[in-house]
């Protein structure tokens, strides 16, 4: 009788199907905000734990998850970064081989574009979505709509960030910027710098602001117009990782630092010193004079954020997914 | 000895027992031991030895879905914490300084010793969480004998295994060879669509084939000979994350030879062992269409010297030894070929100096390329307070050297690592009474382990390097209850073992945020692990069950995977066909209650499935083994 009593209760203790399959992370119908910031978490290559997280400022508060709340279906392998244009925001997701169209309000997949090589970087140009890859010297040219490949060019090397500036598209190797025409996929030219790229973004005015450095020396230019830099390049003694303009003042930071000085000014300030322990993501926002800083840590650990006001006081820091690597402050 | 083993299991083996006996390694009697006969295990159908730790212990293993990589943590130490001996040799890739316990087929030895814990000491320093000793045996019975085996399943499994033997008076030789496939092609929900719709497993074929032979030489009584010999190769493809497009897969294939000579003598002096043997190992990686590759190889070369004397009528036992070792490793990440000497030598002692009190001591010295490591050892207590009761405790120190990838990796490889340092405190308690029919065992296990500079990789500006980065405290709690009961022809052995396992950082050494507490990743705090093994006759039916409690993905412990119960059943029977001659049918039947489940993220397991085997046995002389 014992013994059957004893079959009994395995039997019964193993025919417990378990509701959840897979990775599992709490989730909740995100809370919304007037003024909101997507958090790009990377995630770790071949773990599928990348992921869209939601921050507002005035809350202070952090959301993980947005894409797989609403869809419940896991965001895929290694955000990269996320392109917003039109009513969609585009996710290059180069583990996952894969773009994810979604939609900016509810996060709903709209499309996706499968088998696209490595996707890194991206930008929206003439109409059509530009996309670099991490193995291959390609960008690959897709439409907007259904993410198909539409056209392809071929680069003297791999390209990092891609930048849509003055009807032209920036491309940014290892240690030149190009210019591409993005209605006839043309390789127009290229400028070498002196020294690798660190970070390059446009300014508040539009300009293009380039930051160049190895581990002793940081170079500034400022890019009025392709042809025209002004004014003069501007050093610092030490390496940056991002930099940044507003009103005129010109920032930047590095794992240790926060400082800004002036393109007219000689000497730097420094706002607020700190220790990154892996500085990986790095955002400015510029409506409300802000930077995000993102602390990848050990890359096991959820990443630490850091959020910043222009004269180095820390307002919030707040856990968010792993490693982060970039920031989108919605307008 | 394991539950699940069928009940007409065989008995231990040795040569003869007037002349020298097989020279076993002296385990210690204060750190927990668990020992597996594969002869019993692997009727119910072929596994690897991860396959069988999953069912038959708590230990969790890491596999990579259906054929995939298969590692394991014990105690919460890294998958590199563990030595794994083949035969006295250490069968670890020096590179990674870890085993694919997807890559040992039962098939390739007779038993296994589990020594949890710095039992391991007595072999090599470095087993943080514990060490596995592998082991073939020489033929019992006299005259010649085969075995030839033939497994069918789901997903295109299928499995040939052959053996021949031969045991004279002057020595013994056995052959064996094995070739297993398996398609995996299984249904699993696939959770990365809405609705998580049922999809297929492609890209996941698994082909492994070896061949092993062992020759024994006895030239005179004292003296003892051996040659043993391992050849395997294995081919899979290594199918995508869900999460990743699934038309294509990554592909892997493994050389892997080991071969080992050894002298045995006994005489006044003691038992004498000296050894030497070779290890190589071939693994080529090609990624998906074909963009990458690498191929990776390794090759040792390890000598053993072992003494071990018995005195005062054996209340002091004696063991010491020496190890040399040279190791070389070659890949594309290492930038060519690299090198390391690692040479240790050691002493144990066991002495039971009052009639129910025993004092074990053990100390050990290595030296990696000339520098020496710190002196580790153990120092042990038992104490039989009835004869059905022991308690016993110990205090060990251990550490483990770098990976010849951790030091010399380019870009990232690290010189200046120091070697892991560990200490830990185990005590234990063993009941095992006999109520009329009845027999149990109960055997409860508490210990804390310190880890300091335990090794990591970690991203730097422009590649990732190993740094000596945390430091990490394990406990738990390893119970087990055994019961066996015989009534007539009828036989029950029943197992249950429950493991309770906490480990967290204490420390991230110039990290920025002190731990708060969290488990460590992929370590679950509960494990449970049950069997039932009912025999009638030559009919025996038997059930395991386990059951892994959740473990969270990463060290924020926000993420995790659910708990999963896993249970199996198995119907054998036994038809003698004649003198000497037998064969063996078995229907299994795995995951029954047909789980949806997943090991590793997006790495889907298979549901319920079905193994039948066949295995023919004939001996020459039965009698006379």
């Amino acid at each position: 009788m014992r013994l059957f009593a004893y079959i009994a209760l395995v039997l019964l203790f193993g025919a417990c199907q378990p509701d959840e399959i897979g990775p599992q992370s709490p989730l909740a119908t995100p809370q919304r905000g007037s003024a909101e910031v997507l958090v790009l978490n990377e995630g770790n290559f071949r773990w599928g734990n990348a992921s869209l997280g939601l921050y507002l400022p005035e809350r202070q508060s952090y959301q993980q998850g947005l894409y797989q709340a609403r869809n419940a279906s896991p965001l895929g392998d290694v955000l990269q970064d996320l392109i917003p244009a039109g009513g969609s925001y585009y996710l290059n997701l180069n583990g996952s081989n894969l773009i994810r169209r979604v939609d900016t309000g509810s996060f709903a997949l709209q499309a996706e574009g499968q088998g696209l090589g490595a996707p890194f970087y991206g930008a929206f140009a003439d109409g059509a979505l530009f996309v670099s890859d991490v193995f291959a010297p390609t960008i690959l040219v897709l439409s907007a709509d259904e993410l198909r490949e539409i056209g392809r060019i071929a680069m003297p090397e791999k390209i990092r960030r891609l930048i849509s500036w003055q009807g032209v598209l920036i491309a940014e190797g290892e240690q030149s910027l190009y210019r591409v025409n993005p209605r006839d996929l043309s390789l127009m030219d290229s400028l070498r710098f002196v020294l690798p790229l660190r970070d390059v973004r446009i300014s508040e005015n539009r300009s293009l602001l380039v930051l160049s450095g190895d581990e002793t020396r940081s170079i500034f230019r400022l890019f009025l117009r392709w042809e025209a830099t002004l004014p003069p390049a501007r050093f610092f003694p030490g390496p940056l990782r991002y930099a940044f303009q507003d009103e005129e003042r010109l920032y930047a930071v590095s794992a240790r630092t926060l400082v800004r000085s002036g393109w007219q000014q000689e000497d730097w300030d420094s706002l607020a010193t700190f220790q990154m322990q892996s500085l990986y993501g790095f955002g400015y926002d510029a409506e409300r004079a802000e930077i995000y800083l993102a602390d990848a840590l050990d890359y096991n650990q959820n990443a630490e954020v850091y959020r910043f006001d222009l004269a180095g006081q820390l307002l919030h820091r707040f856990e968010a997914g792993p490693i982060t690597n970039g920031f989108y402050f919605k307008p | 000895m394991l539950w699940a083993a069928p009940i007409w299991g065989q008995k231990a083996d040795t040569l003869a027992s007037v002349t020298v006996r097989e020279y076993r390694i002296q385990a210690q009697a204060v750190f927990k031991r668990q020992t597996f006969q594969m002869d019993s295990l692997q009727q119910n159908g072929r596994q690897n030895l991860g396959e069988l730790l999953r069912d038959h212990t708590g230990i969790f293993v890491r596999s990579y879905g259906g054929n995939g990589i298969a590692t394991l943590s014990l105690r919460g130490t890294s998958s590199n914490h563990s030595n794994v001996f083949w035969n006295n040799l250490d069968i670890s890739s020096p590179g990674l300084g870890l085993t694919d316990f997807s890559l040992l087929p039962a098939e390739a030895f007779d038993g296994v010793d589990l020594l949890y814990g710095f039992g391991g000491m007595v072999d090599a320093g470095g087993g943080l969480g514990g060490s596995f000793r592998l082991r073939t045996q020489a033929p019992r019975a006299m005259g010649w004998g085969g075995q030839l085996s033939n497994e069918w399943g789901s997903f295109g499994r299928r499995m040939l295994g052959a053996g021949l033997r031969y045991r004279g008076k002057w020595g013994s030789s056995r052959s064996r060879i094995y070739h297993f496939q398996s398609d995996n092609n299984f249904a699993y929900p696939d959770i990365t669509r809405p609705g998580s719709p049922e999809s297929v497993q492609e890209q996941a074929f698994f082909r492994q084939s070896g061949v092993l032979q062992d020759f024994y030489y006895r030239p005179a009584p004292r003296h003892l000979l051996s040659f043993k010999t391992w050849y395997d190769q294995t081919y899979r493809e290594l199918p995508p994350l869900l999460i990743n497009p699934r038309q294509v897969s990554d592909r892997m294939q493994d050389f892997n030879w080991r071969s080992i000579s050894q002298w045995q003598h006994q005489n006044s002096w003691g038992h004498w062992m000296v050894n030497s043997g070779w290890v190589a190992g071939d693994n080529n990686f090609r990624t998906a269409n074909d963009t990458a590759a690498s191929q990776n190889r390794f090759r040792s070369w390890q000598n053993n010297v072992r003494w071990k004397k018995s005195w005062w009528q054996q209340r002091l036992r004696t063991e010491a030894g020496m190890v040399l070792r040279w190791d070389q490793a070659e890949s594309p990440g290492l930038g060519g070929q690299v090198r390391q000497q690692q040479h240790s030598v050691f002493a144990s002692a066991e002495w039971q100096w009052a009639p129910r009190w025993q004092l074990s001591a053990l100390l050990r010295q290595s030296w990696l390329d000339q520098q020496r490591a710190p002196l580790i050892g153990s120092l042990g207590l038992a104490w039989q307070w009835q004869a059905n009761q022991k308690l016993y405790a110990s205090l060990a120190r251990n550490f483990r050297f770098p990976t010849l990838n951790d030091r010399f990796w380019q870009p990232g490889g690290n010189p200046d690592l120091k070697p892991e340092d560990s200490h830990s405190l185990e005590v234990g308690y063993r009941y095992s009474p006999r109520l009329g029919d009845h027999r149990l065992v109960f055997q409860a296990n508490g210990f804390f382990n310190w880890v300091n500079n335990w090794i990591q990789w970690l991203p730097g500006e422009s590649f990732w390097s190993p740094q000596n980065y945390r430091a990490v405290f394990n406990r738990g709690l390893e119970m087990s209850l055994k019961h066996r009961w015989q009534w007539g022809q009828m036989r029950l052995r029943e197992g249950m073992r429950y493991h309770y396992l906490r480990a967290e950082n204490t420390a991230f050494y110039g990290g920025q945020n002190p731990p708060k507490g969290e488990q460590l990743p992929y370590v679950p705090q509960h494990a449970l692990n049950a069997s039932a093994a009912l025999a009638w006759r030559q009919w025996e039916l038997r059930y395991l069950q386990s059951f892994y409690g959740r473990y969270y993905l990463d060290a924020s412990n926000r993420s995790y995977m659910p708990a999963f119960p896993l249970s199996h059943l198995a119907l054998s029977k036994r038809w003698p066909l004649g003198p000497g001659w037998q064969l063996l049918s078995s229907l299994s039947v795995r995951n029954l209650m047909d789980i949806d489940y997943q090991i590793l993220p997006y790495r889907p397991e298979p549901g319920r499935h079905f193994w039948l085997r066949l295995e023919l046995h004939w001996q020459e002389n039965p009698s006379r083994g």
